[in-house]
């Protein structure tokens, strides 16, 4: 094993060769002849060493002045301070104790006591670092199980109406930004950190009620009729009552507690116009109407099947405005103040951040092909053989055979993509088929974090994928369709070598028969091929069967 | 002329350092080291020079060599000018000037005698 490295800072030559002699058999041990040269060598390397012999009276900077500086910087996380000197008065022990020293050792040195005082308080840090370290690790392993139970939890409440599984996540992200602004802003509520930590995670509990809403209703493309909407607002009462009828002990958690405040008035009113009780200002906990805010703005900046995505510029004047709901305006100041923080927040890094975790979750359980088959109404006793004879064994996705025992023969489709790797050949070629295959990998990865949950992604050979979709408006397949390209070509492939690919892509849009579909998303795929990194987009118009390019 | 010797003649404790540093050659290497140690000199220079700081530090640290060596009575003289000038006192660590240099040289004689006693 390797020695542990201790520092002694002594200008006396005499003393530093005593310590030296004490000391060397069983350490590494390094000299400074001043304060100034120990904090210069802690300041490059201080991660190598374990405890500091310090003396007091030493010119350029004392004992002290480097205690301080050491303390001011934590540097004592790492590694014990011991104090050695031969004027042991009272105050300057205590003034070295307050000071950060982990103890004192009094000259005249006694190679016994020194040897022995040193190894314990090493042994002691040790110790207290092993401790710390498990804590730590143990802390982030249970953060990272609750944010992989919150992830579960949203696929699972937003995978009947087709959602991308964001919406939790980012009502999560807003839900945090507003109350850790709001007690910027105020202490009227008595939010503690804690308090804060709370909502956020029983945020992701807002919309559980819509499990108990019919799929009929919940996915109905057009506009809902006045019983419908009436349908869909139960969903705040059913929440909450699913989590009042938990065991006694469970509702009394906190985080229980707060789920079903949020549940039951995340769609309350400031104005007391809201459901389902019409409460009104204050009376709605703050906590509810902060998820409700944080609703709102997710719903308006995001893209739904019904609807295009507002820019954040005008989902912020939308709410300011008062056309989506009415809303405490201390919150809505917060809102404005952390407008440029949401942006950049739910834009950029927290996406990938979702798309990781979105990632995780599918690698765990693997959600489209748990309830694809119920979705796709196949044959039952299909559903019976194992999942792998429908699985691309390298790109995990589904296979041929799949897309020939369920598709092929279908004459009700409405819109297919074929997807060509650019350039694939000159991969395989030049750096072998190990890089193919991790190309592969990195794609068919890519198409499947752009897709929803109903859309089936086909490797149908080679380098070339088919993706079915189902219930989709025609403008979401074109930008569903342009996403997928605009991600594979910003993907990275990580080397070496560092890979950088493109696709050509080819739609087809319009009722008809698989084989149908297929052929004219290939034609189009071809004409993709021309200029590469590109799509191109058929719609088929049913009544002439005249193709409409674009 | 042994080690134990020497010590007994320039008024040391040879018992306590032993007891200390365990191994009678440790004590002995610094013994001889101490012939090298440049404290007093920078103490005597400093003090010429009106440089109190300097010569406190280099006293000090006389003091503390002398205390891990079991030096006694040139611990004794050299505690006792590290107090006058701690407390700003030159005059009085000016007074006490040659008994301090007197039980230097002493020391320092003892040590180079063992030395020559040992060469021989």
């Amino acid at each position: 094993m390797e020695k542990q490295k201790i520092l002694i800072v002594d200008d006396s030559e005499m003393n530093r060769a005593l310590l030296l002699d004490i000391l060397e058999e069983q350490y590494d041990v390094v000299e400074a002849v001043n304060g100034v040269e120990a904090i210069s060598l802690l300041s490059r390397q201080r991660a190598d060493y374990s405890l500091l012999l310090l003396d007091i009276m030493m010119p350029e900077m004392d004992g002290f002045e480097v205690l301080a500086y050491i303390n001011k910087y934590h540097w004592n996380d790492s590694f014990a301070v011991i104090m050695i000197s031969a004027d042991d008065s009272p105050e300057n022990i205590k003034r070295a104790y307050d000071l950060g020293a982990f103890d004192y050792i009094s000259r005249p040195f006694d190679s016994t006591i020194v040897q022995r005082r040193i190894s314990n308080t090493m042994l002691l840090y040790a110790r207290q670092q092993r401790l710390e370290e498990i804590i730590t690790e143990q802390f982030y392993e249970q953060e990272k199980n609750n944010k992989l139970m919150i992830s579960i939890l949203s696929h699972i409440v937003e995978f009947r109406n087709g959602e991308s599984g964001r919406h939790v996540l980012h009502v999560n992200t807003i839900t945090k930004y507003l109350l850790k602004q709001l007690v910027r802003r105020t202490d009227k509520y008595h939010l503690s950190k804690p308090d804060i930590n709370l909502i956020t995670i029983a945020s992701s509990l807002h919309d559980i009620g819509k499990i108990a809403i019919p799929d009929a209703i919940l996915n109905k493309p057009g506009r809902l009729t006045a019983e419908e909407f009436e349908v869909i607002k139960t969903h705040s009462v059913v929440g909450a009552d699913m989590l009042l009828n938990l065991p006694v002990e469970q509702q009394e958690a906190p985080l229980v507690k707060i789920a079903t405040e949020i549940c039951r008035w995340h769609h309350e009113r400031y104005d007391g116009n809201g459901y389902p009780d019409g409460l009104k200002g204050e009376e709605i906990p703050i906590a509810a109407q902060v998820v409700a805010l944080a609703d709102v703005y997710d719903a308006l900046t995001s893209e739904r099947c019904y609807k295009k995505a507002y820019s954040h510029e005008e989902a912020l004047k939308m709410i300011l405005e008062g056309q989506c709901g009415a809303f405490n305006p201390t919150l809505l100041l917060c809102l404005q103040e952390i407008a440029d923080t949401l942006e950049s927040e739910l834009m950029d890094t927290s996406s990938e951040q979702e798309t990781k975790s979105i990632q995780d979750v599918r690698d765990i359980i693997d959600y489209d092909r748990l309830f694809l088959n119920e979705k796709r109404t196949c044959p039952s006793r299909e559903q019976q053989r194992p999942q792998l004879l429908y699985i691309d064994s390298l790109t995990n996705v589904y296979n041929r055979r799949y897309y020939d025992e369920f598709f092929q023969g279908a004459d009700d489709m409405q819109a297919m993509a074929v997807i060509d790797v650019d350039d694939f050949k000159h991969i395989n070629d030049n750096y072998g088929h190990d890089t193919g295959d991790i190309v592969l990998q990195s794609i068919a990865r890519t198409v499947l974090s752009c897709m929803r949950k109903t859309d089936a992604v086909v490797r149908y050979g080679g380098d070339e994928f088919v993706i079915v979709f189902y219930n989709i408006p025609a403008d979401v397949f074109e930008k569903k369709l342009e996403k997928i390209r605009y991600s594979i070509d910003s993907l990275i492939i990580n080397g070496p070598p560092e890979l950088h690919m493109s696709v050509s892509i080819g739609g087809a849009y319009g009722i008809g028969t698989a084989k149908k579909l297929f052929k004219v998303a290939d034609d189009m795929m071809y004409q993709s091929k021309n200029t590469k990194n590109k799509v191109t987009i058929c719609f088929l118009n049913e009544k002439s069967g005249s193709k409409d390019n674009i | 002329m042994n080690l134990k010797d020497c010590y007994t003649k320039f008024g040391g404790d040879f018992d306590e350092v032993l007891g200390r540093l365990r191994r009678e050659q440790t004590v002995q290497k610094f013994v001889y080291k101490f012939l090298d140690d440049k404290s007093f000199l920078l103490f005597e220079a400093s003090m010429r020079d009106k440089n109190y700081e300097e010569a406190l530090r280099a006293v000090h640290t006389l003091k503390g060599v002398c205390q891990n060596l079991s030096f006694t009575r040139l611990f004794k003289s050299s505690s006792l000018v590290t107090k006058a000038l701690k407390e700003n006192d030159w005059n009085k660590a000016v007074d006490m000037m040659p008994q301090l240099s007197k039980d230097y040289y002493e020391t320092i004689n003892a040590i180079e005698e063992l030395n020559n006693s040992k060469e021989e």
